[in-house]
């Protein structure tokens, strides 16, 4: 017997919301006969479903989720065909009677492949989440929005039920499977606009309340997290990239493994993600976490501790997936939107690696490279360019190694999300914008020693050239050291970017027809070293100005024509530089080979300047800082704006370098000398600054010299208000008889004040340029009264700041 | 005819509002100053763009050394805690400030007289930029206080 309902169509239609179900109904019979359907209602999450007779109702007091509920009125249609319908629809009677049903049904036999006819396709993104990681064949394909979408009731004998496991994304998953059983889409050819808050959708004549429906019901953060979570489970079904998770476990990790691979389960949904625990030099109790999380995560065991960069490469190994993702066991995800920000950039196919957090600087090196706390990478990359280097075991900058090689092998790096990541260094711990928190427990591998010896291996791997300007003055010594020194500079295991030879030599020698030089020059071209000679200046001073002007870097080396670095010299003096905030020059030991100088001989003070010498003479071990330099250096052309007042200086500029040094240690920068590392000292008698022969000069210049050490200038900032410079200008007096051995320099916003005081005054700006920013900020009269807790006059404050007698009566500290 | 000089307004905070030591009442004060003393000569002293308070004449952008002269000659003085009081005592010029929210103990002189309506009024971080935030005009005195304590100033009576 026919069943009356074989050539109906049936209509389901999931509710929460009885009565807005029973709106959609009535809609149906005003506009279409309604022996033309078979009615299904499938209404849970409520106590009772009253219906008119000709409705068929599945009951549940139990709320089902929309795929559950439609499978069930799917599993009792009995019609050709099945009409899946939202309840928050209603059809509009401003066309002809059945003029809505007529027109589904003549689209769904325009073609014999088409499965299911839809009002309107999904727009590229879902919900607010873009769909990137499908393949171009699927997108073109287009996605039904099963609000009112009509199947041929073959489809779910073909295709099966919808997926259960889905809330919001079941319609593109179910589209996606008609896809692969090879059913075409199609809709009611109309224009979606807008109505307030609603749909009206164009031609056709429907009413559909949307999204504002769904979020009434469910709430908007539920929904949009409902979403995401569905959003995860399609990649994983569909994605090109298909993720593979690697944590490495070591030691007692019982309570932050349990917390890690928790948060994981919580906010990921691992069907078909492999993931993997490399447990090594575990304690015992890991296993128990283990078996906790059985089902969703399996392991490797190794009784013996593998080191971080041996137990990431053998994970990365054992997992599958063409994208994996390392994540340290002290991390606690905690957001449902992790894993599609890590796998997004993949959609496009030059991304390599991506992660959260980027590396800091190292020196010169290129900071932008991701930290492998969490971090995902193509597989592709390990095959192209090796796994990680085992030699940085047990662990530390291997992460950077890599980078560092997947960028020279054409991969791109991507952070996520593109804001910056806040590094809370006090806390050790990271968090920002990514959904992610770490709290660092290096193992007992990360000691001092290893990090000093990765480091280093990292340096000569990595670091090939430095961006520094070496520059040498030079005088007299063609024949003599000037070759040595320059062959200094060319055997760096770090070498510079530039060179520039200031040659000062009244008779210039071609240096490029010289047979020692043309070598010279040879090899620094084929080192990729620029080079250029610039002709001196006829002073010391002078010469240094030209150097510093026409140094293409901000970092500059000087080294004397008499001077021959040994090859660890620039690396061992960056690493000082680099390693500690503030520093403004490091030098070497300066050693003159048949002199034997003992370190308690010396002082870096200088004060001391006239009784003792230089550390720099001295052999010693480890790093000493000093207050002025001499010889050969590194410095920051920052940190020597200074430079003009050594034009006070005479040709010869004797004791040049130790004013250019002091001065910039009176500026509020730091200076070293990084021992064990030797420049040598080749004292000759003739050349370089020895080639003034005028006593006077020499004379000369330790008289400014004397006076400069015991004195100087004295630099004063008034980033103030006009009446604070007044008020200053009050203890004017004092500040003078202070400070009468200096020469005293006012930077002010307001000049007017000191006119006619004989004070010298630059911009706020050129001291900025002159000062380190520690010392800038120490002229800060508002800073100091806020520390001081300061309840006296701002006059008061600023004898105090000032140093200017018996002024803290009005510090409260 | 005796001069008085007024310099009512503190530069305007780095939020680009008039500062929160701005007197409320000027217009007031001045008025009142104006019908009970016509012997006076008021001058506003200040800068392009901000209010007239309706003195006798508004001098605008005056030089320092020019406004020292100024000060020097004249009878008194009075201001908020702005730059001018710490000028006109450099100068040597006793005279008066109102203050409202910030602290005479910290930015006043004692050789002008400081106006202060109550030390619960004042900010509690006196470093701090004085934004609009801080304004609070129940922190000044009225002008018929402030006018009282003019009077003593300008007639020597205090």
């Amino acid at each position: 017997m026919k069943d009356s309902c074989m050539d109906k169509v049936s209509v389901v239609i999931p509710t929460l919301q009885p009565g807005l179900a029973l709106k959609c109904i009535e809609s149906i019979g005003q506009t279409a006969d309604l022996d033309r359907f078979q009615i299904i209602v499938v209404a849970t999450d409520v106590e009772e479903a009253i219906f008119p007779d000709y409705v068929e109702v599945v009951h549940s007091k139990e709320r089902w989720l929309p795929a559950k509920a439609y499978n069930e009125g799917i599993k009792r249609a009995r019609g050709s065909y099945v009409l899946l319908l939202n309840d928050d629809v209603e059809f509009l009677g401003y066309k002809r009677r059945n003029y809505w049903i007529d027109l589904m049904l003549e689209k769904m036999n325009e073609d014999s492949r088409i499965g299911a006819v839809g009002v309107t396709w999904l727009s590229d993104a879902f919900g607010n989440f873009e769909m990137e990681f499908l393949s171009k064949e699927d997108k073109e394909y287009g996605f039904l929005v099963f609000f009112c979408v009509l199947f041929k009731a073959e489809v779910f004998a073909t295709v099966g039920l919808l997926d259960e496991r889905f809330v919001c994304g079941v319609d593109v998953d179910f589209c996606l499977r008609m896809r692969r059983k090879g059913y075409v889409l199609s809709t009611v050819e109309s224009k979606v606009p807008v109505v307030g808050d609603a749909y009206l959708i164009g031609d056709f004549p429907i009413w559909h309340a949307g999204e504002k429906t769904v979020h009434t019901v469910f709430g908007e953060k539920v929904w949009n997290s409902m979403m995401e979570k569905d959003l995860q489970l399609l990649r994983q079904l569909y994605g090109v990239v298909k993720p593979g998770i690697v944590i490495p476990a070591w030691g007692d990790c019982v309570e932050s493994l349990d917390k890690c691979l928790g948060s994981i389960v919580d906010n990921t949904c691992l069907d078909g993600i492999d993931v993997l625990v490399l447990a090594n030099g575990c304690v015992d109790a890991v296993r128990q976490v283990l078996y906790k999380y059985r089902g969703y995560v399996r392991y490797v065991w190794y009784d013996e501790e593998l080191g971080a960069t041996v137990a990431m490469n053998r994970g990365i190994a054992e997992v599958k997936g063409d994208v994996v993702i390392i994540l340290n066991q002290d991390v606690l995800i905690l957001g449902g939107d992790w894993l599609s920000m890590l796998l997004r950039p993949f959609s496009d196919s030059q991304v390599g690696i991506v992660g959260p957090l980027l590396t800091p600087a190292i020196g010169e090196i290129d900071a932008q490279n991701v930290m492998f706390f969490c971090v995902a990478i193509r597989r592709e990359v390990f095959e192209r360019i090796g796994m990680l280097d085992e030699a940085f075991s047990p662990g530390g900058f291997e992460d950077i190694d890599f980078c560092i090689r997947a960028k020279e092998a054409g991969w791109k790096l991507v952070q996520v999300p593109d804001s910056t990541f806040t590094y809370l260094a006090d806390k050790g711990m990271f968090r920002g914008q990514f959904p992610i928190y770490h709290v660092e427990h290096h193992g007992k591998w990360m000691s001092k020693e290893v990090y000093e010896r990765n480091y280093n291996y990292f340096v000569r791997k990595h670091w090939k050239h430095a961006a520094v300007t070496a520059y040498v003055l030079t005088k007299g010594r063609y024949e003599t050291t000037l070759p040595l020194a320059l062959m200094g500079i060319v055997s760096q295991s770090l070498q510079v970017k530039e060179l520039l030879i200031i040659d000062d030599n009244e008779e210039k020698l071609d240096l490029s027809r010289h047979a020692v030089y043309q070598h010279i020059l040879g090899i620094l071209t084929r080192l990729g070293i620029s080079w250029k000679v610039i002709d001196g200046a006829r002073s010391v001073v002078q010469n240094h100005q030209l150097a510093i002007k026409n140094a293409t870097y901000e970092l500059l080396w000087r080294v004397d024509d008499d001077n021959f670095p040994m090859y660890n010299v620039l690396e061992n003096c960056l690493k000082v530089m680099f390693a500690r905030p503030g520093v403004g020059a490091v030098g070497s030991l300066s050693i003159v080979y048949d002199v034997n100088v003992s370190v308690e001989d010396t002082s870096g003070m200088l004060k001391d300047i006239w009784s003792k010498l230089i550390p720099q003479w001295a052999c010693f071990r480890g790093v000493q800082e000093v207050e002025h330099l001499h010889n050969s250096f590194v410095y920051r052309r920052r940190a020597v704006q200074h430079v003009l007042e050594l034009d006070l200086l005479s040709p010869v500029g004797h004791r040049e370098e130790t004013i250019f040094t002091a001065a910039m240690h009176r500026a509020g920068w730091k200076l070293y000398v990084v021992g064990d590392v030797i420049t040598w000292h080749l004292r000759q008698s003739r050349g370089g600054i020895r080639s003034f022969d005028d006593e006077r000069m020499w004379k000369h210049d330790d008289e400014i010299f004397a006076k400069w050490v015991n004195g100087g200038q004295k630099i004063i900032v008034l980033d103030s208000g006009i009446g604070d410079h007044i008020e200053f200008l009050k203890i004017l007096t004092l500040v003078k008889e202070r400070y009468k051995d200096c020469e005293l320099i006012f930077a002010t916003c307001y000049p007017e004040v000191f006119e006619g005081q004989g004070i010298t005054q630059i911009s706020i700006a050129q001291a900025k340029e002159l000062l380190s920013p520690e010392e800038y900020a120490r002229h800060n009269v508002y800073r100091f009264m806020s520390e001081q807790k300061w309840t006296g006059s701002v006059k008061d404050a600023y004898m105090a700041l000032y140093d200017l007698g018996d002024s803290h009566a009005g510090s409260n500290n | 005819m005796p001069e008085v000089i007024i310099s009512p307004f503190a530069r305007n905070g780095i939020d680009g509002y008039p500062s929160a030591k701005n007197y409320p009442y000027w217009r007031q004060l001045v008025s009142m100053l104006r019908q009970k003393h016509s012997d006076l000569y008021l001058i506003q002293v200040g800068v392009e763009g901000e209010e007239d308070i309706g003195c006798h004449c508004f001098l605008k952008g005056l030089p320092l050394r020019v406004l020292m002269v100024l000060i020097r000659g004249c009878r008194t003085w009075i201001s908020v805690d702005n730059f001018f009081h710490h000028l006109a005592s450099y100068v040597g010029k006793p005279g008066v400030v109102i203050f409202g929210v910030s602290d005479p103990r910290i930015f006043g002189d004692s050789m002008n007289v400081n106006l202060l309506k109550g030390r619960g009024y004042l900010r509690k971080d006196q470093f701090g930029f004085w934004t609009i935030d801080y304004r609070n005009d129940d922190a000044y005195l009225t002008p018929e206080e402030v006018l009282n304590v003019l009077e003593e100033v300008i007639y020597d009576r205090r």
